[in-house]
């Protein structure tokens, strides 16, 4: 008699959850919208409504791929558009005062704090497509392939806003860190 | 203010600086949020307002999405009763009490306060008792229609597919999904051999949603259009 057949396993990767994606992507939305320019008073309505068009547009993600490019993909398109819309308005950047988290001395966390609002402040000089390049490439990690997937772009354009974003970033910090005087 | 060192390149304070901080409650302002949406879809078409402190000119855009109903509202809420996990794996007891997720006025037990993180502006909440304003677009129903228009699709109907995104225009020419909606649109009219109109439809696609991540899809479809032409403009090839 012969054998039943062993069960395949399943390899495939499986079906996102839209309320997991909720729950472990909260802080990586709200950390990549600010990064592109969202003032701290908008946070909230701009995350709920990537997480909106998530839901609307995660049969589209493909599972083979990883998860956050495509989030941030999103996050860009919204922030675009809220930049279009609140283009009038002067964007100032608050400085977050964050409270000792254990971790860091009191000196090595305000130090953390103003190189976080200098990051800030450079990135905010950069146009939306060249930051976006950045912020997933240099802060993110992600691999270039991956970052041009999820920007819609080629590689070669990915890799040229790069370098253009860069050297942009160089020039901003080191302006920015002579007038505010503290980092230099 | 303390005098540090800036790094010899300046891109390494992009890798140094760490993961953004996220305010106090923030997670569970946007969970009440999407729970009030989600109340809100069970007393037809009703959206709580945009928050007192959103800027102006935004609320408009963004109050019809605030609180619509959404199955993932469900889902993201359900979730929540894990969502110790977001605050740093502290493995405490759940905050938000299960039941909570399917009543009508919802209660939420937060939990116990701690430390604040971060000092930042409080972030309004969306109480319920906050008067309702009809809403502009409603996702649940807007969903559904564009399931019925994908549904056409896949049955290769394009042009059933067409008729029912021109309902969701008529119903929703501002909805939340005018862009999945509009990406079907021009597959369905390509589909069909409508390229001249599709192309104009594309056109201004292009023009209204330049970062969408449909896009490509839209650009295939537009592709496909000009190839399908070129084949008719000369037969040889």
């Amino acid at each position: 008699m012969a054998a039943e057949p062993l069960p395949v396993a399943d390899t495939s990767p499986a079906p996102l959850d839209a309320s997991q994606v909720f729950r472990q992507e909260f802080r990586y939305v709200w950390g990549s919208l600010r990064r592109l320019g969202v003032h701290d008073a908008d946070l909230e309505d701009l995350t709920h409504e990537v997480f909106v068009r998530v839901h609307a547009q995660l049969s589209l993600f493909d599972p083979t791929r990883p998860l956050r490019p495509w989030l941030f993909g999103i996050a860009l398109g919204v922030s675009a558009n809220y930049r279009r819309l609140a283009r009038h308005r002067v964007e100032v950047f608050k400085e977050v005062t964050e409270l000792p988290d254990g971790a860091h001395s009191a000196d090595e966390q305000v130090e953390l704090q103003q190189r976080r609002e200098l990051v800030h402040r450079a990135l905010h000089k950069l146009p939306l497509e060249q930051r976006a390049v950045l912020v997933l490439h240099e802060m993110d990690g992600f691999g270039m392939p991956d970052v041009a997937l999820a920007l819609g772009i080629n590689v070669n354009t990915a890799y040229s806003r790069l370098r253009i974003g860069r050297a942009a970033f160089k020039t901003a910090v080191q302006r920015l860190a002579r007038s505010l005087g503290g980092l230099r | 203010m303390t005098r540090a060192r800036l790094p010899s390149d300046p891109c390494e304070l992009l890798r140094e600086v760490g993961p953004e901080p996220v305010p106090e409650g923030a997670f569970e302002h946007v969970a009440l949020r999407l729970q009030g949406t989600l109340a809100g879809a069970a007393s037809a078409e009703t959206v709580t307002p945009s928050t007192p402190g959103s800027p102006r000119g935004l609320s408009g855009v963004l109050s019809p999405m605030v609180s619509l109903p959404l199955t993932f509202a469900v889902g993201a809420l359900a979730g929540l009763v894990g969502f110790q996990e977001f605050r740093d794996g502290a493995g405490s007891a759940p905050s938000l009490v299960p039941s909570a997720l399917v009543s009508a006025a919802p209660k939420l037990e937060l939990p116990p306060p701690e430390p604040a993180r971060v000092t930042l502006p409080p972030p309004s909440v969306p109480s319920a008792a906050a008067p309702a304003i009809t809403a502009v677009s409603n996702l649940a129903q807007e969903r559904s229609l564009l399931d019925r228009a994908r549904a056409k699709m896949t049955a290769g109907e394009p042009s059933g597919a067409l008729a029912v995104l021109a309902l969701h225009e008529r119903r929703y020419p501002r909805g939340v999904l005018s862009e999945e909606r509009e990406a079907m649109a021009i597959n369905a009219l390509v589909s069909m051999g409508h390229e001249e109109e599709a192309r104009r439809r594309g056109a201004l696609f292009q023009a209204r949603f330049p970062s969408s991540l449909v896009r490509r899809s839209v650009e295939a479809a537009l592709a496909n259009a000009s190839a399908r032409e070129a084949e008719v403009t000369d037969p040889r090839r």
